[in-house]
């Protein structure tokens, strides 16, 4: 008991601890990759940037626009926070393990899918035309990329046969990684992934080339940055998530003299999958919403159902 | 049931932090001097100038049958994910019903793709 609180306070603390540096680190990567070197100001190469960030938004003064649903335009931010912690306390890493849940896998997905109710819930209540817009393209994005997400899931719990993550890494440690079974289902749950946190090329509710800055235009100081908390965090659960499914989570080399090393084995994947939704934001333009669409429903929805029928194959052939 | 002990005491703590941190602001703003005269900045933000017109809540009729559509398959997958965990238990048997399940979906797929539910007007 006393174990899995400790565990929690960890992994929370991570999460939240993790997000200001991984903000500096994306400024950074996304400036030298377009040839310029991001941050400079505050501090050595613009290193307390984040610190700087935080204090003016906490001492940001705190706006409700006119005509707005205060009720709904207060709770959105809150709402995005939640889901993300709540997120994140299934989740293990190496032996850390807070909440040991035989469903860890479906409550990962429920509490991330639910957290775009707070992109449209913010949307919805501010009375502006660009929040509106937004809003109803964050609603439209579940509508997309739900399904191959589910579909590619589940392909790989046939082949794994368990929800529960650390049954996942067993089998993974008997048979190999996930990814050389299931490449298709990687390829899918990874771009599904980024558009679940609404990360270019998918960043259709933020748009801020378009929509202002998208759903939360009007929003300002902590309430804006729980937006970014909520959005961070979902980047690291998920691609802690990917590494869990695909790449073996904590198993490696010396792992069962040195527990600690499977931490930092899953931390190490799981960074780099963090790494690329900087690598993809720098490259990728945006789609077109129709196009979004388009892709999820004719493309991927197809791919993932063959992808089952693949994987059925494989759980009779590898046993 | 342990572990969902756990869970429920940490989203009663998630809900507090949940609530704490966009809130941050309106105990920073008493210590603050705040010229709360200036109108302009109450209103909804329209590139800058007054707005012209109030917003019209609607949307485009497309999301309505794109959603309907979503709704159909967000059921099937709820139904087939028991079915996944309990893959190798089920035989033959259970595969040849699943994917007939998924079939008989399929050509609904197909039917609202001819017909020009997914198609952007």
């Amino acid at each position: 008991m006393s174990h899995n609180f400790l565990s929690l306070l960890f992994i929370v603390g991570l999460m939240l601890v993790a997000v200001p540096p991984i903000t500096y680190l994306e400024r950074k990567v996304l400036g030298h990759m377009q040839q310029r070197p991001g941050p400079m100001v505050v501090g050595p190469h613009g290193i307390l940037q984040p610190l700087a960030d935080a204090i003016k938004l906490i001492f940001k003064e705190d706006i409700i626009p006119k005509g707005a649903d205060r009720l709904l335009f207060m709770i959105a931010p809150s709402f995005s926070v939640f889901a993300a912690l709540l997120a994140a306390s299934v989740v293990p890493i190496g032996f850390i393990n807070a909440v040991p849940m035989k469903s860890a896998l479906l409550f990962v997905m429920a509490m991330s899918a639910i957290s775009i109710y707070a992109l449209f819930l913010a949307g919805y209540s501010s009375n502006d035309k660009y929040s509106f817009l937004a809003g109803m393209r964050a609603a439209a994005q579940v509508l997309g990329y739900e399904l191959p997400m589910g579909f590619a899931l589940m392909g790989v719990v046939i082949l794994f046969g368990s929800f529960d993550f650390r049954e996942i890494v067993r089998w993974q440690e008997l048979h190999g990684w996930g990814i050389l079974y299931q490449p298709l289902a990687f390829l899918i749950f990874l771009i599904m992934m980024v558009a679940e946190v609404g990360r270019p090329p998918f960043d259709l509710p933020e748009g801020e080339s378009e929509l202002v800055g998208g759903f939360h235009t009007e929003y300002s100081g902590m309430r804006f940055a729980a937006f970014f908390f909520g959005e961070y965090i979902n980047i690291i659960v998920l691609s802690l998530v990917v590494s869990l499914l695909f790449f073996g989570g904590w198993s490696g080399p010396f792992v069962d003299k040195f527990p600690v090393l499977g931490v930092i084995y899953q931390l190490l994947k799981a960074g780099f999958f963090v790494f690329l939704t900087f690598w993809l934001r720098a490259t990728f333009p945006r789609y077109r919403f129709d196009q979004m669409l388009k892709i999820m429903w004719k493309v991927f929805l197809p791919l993932s159902i063959l992808n089952l029928f693949i994987a059925a194959l494989e759980a009779y052939v590898v046993g | 049931m342990e572990s969902y002990l756990v869970l429920f005491v940490f989203s009663l703590v998630a809900i507090a932090v949940a609530l704490l941190v966009p809130n941050i602001n309106l105990i920073t703003n008493r210590f603050l001097k705040i010229d709360k005269k200036e109108e302009g900045k109450y209103e909804p933000y329209e590139c800058g100038i007054p707005r012209i017109a109030p917003l019209n809540r609607r949307y485009f009729a497309f999301f309505y049958v794109l959603a309907l559509v979503f709704l159909l398959f967000d059921l099937e997958t709820v139904f087939l994910f028991p079915w996944a965990v309990a893959f190798r238990k089920l035989g033959v048997l259970g595969v040849v019903e699943a994917f007939l399940f998924v079939g008989i979906l399929l050509i609904g797929f197909l039917y609202a793709l001819f017909k020009g539910a997914l198609k952007w007007e």
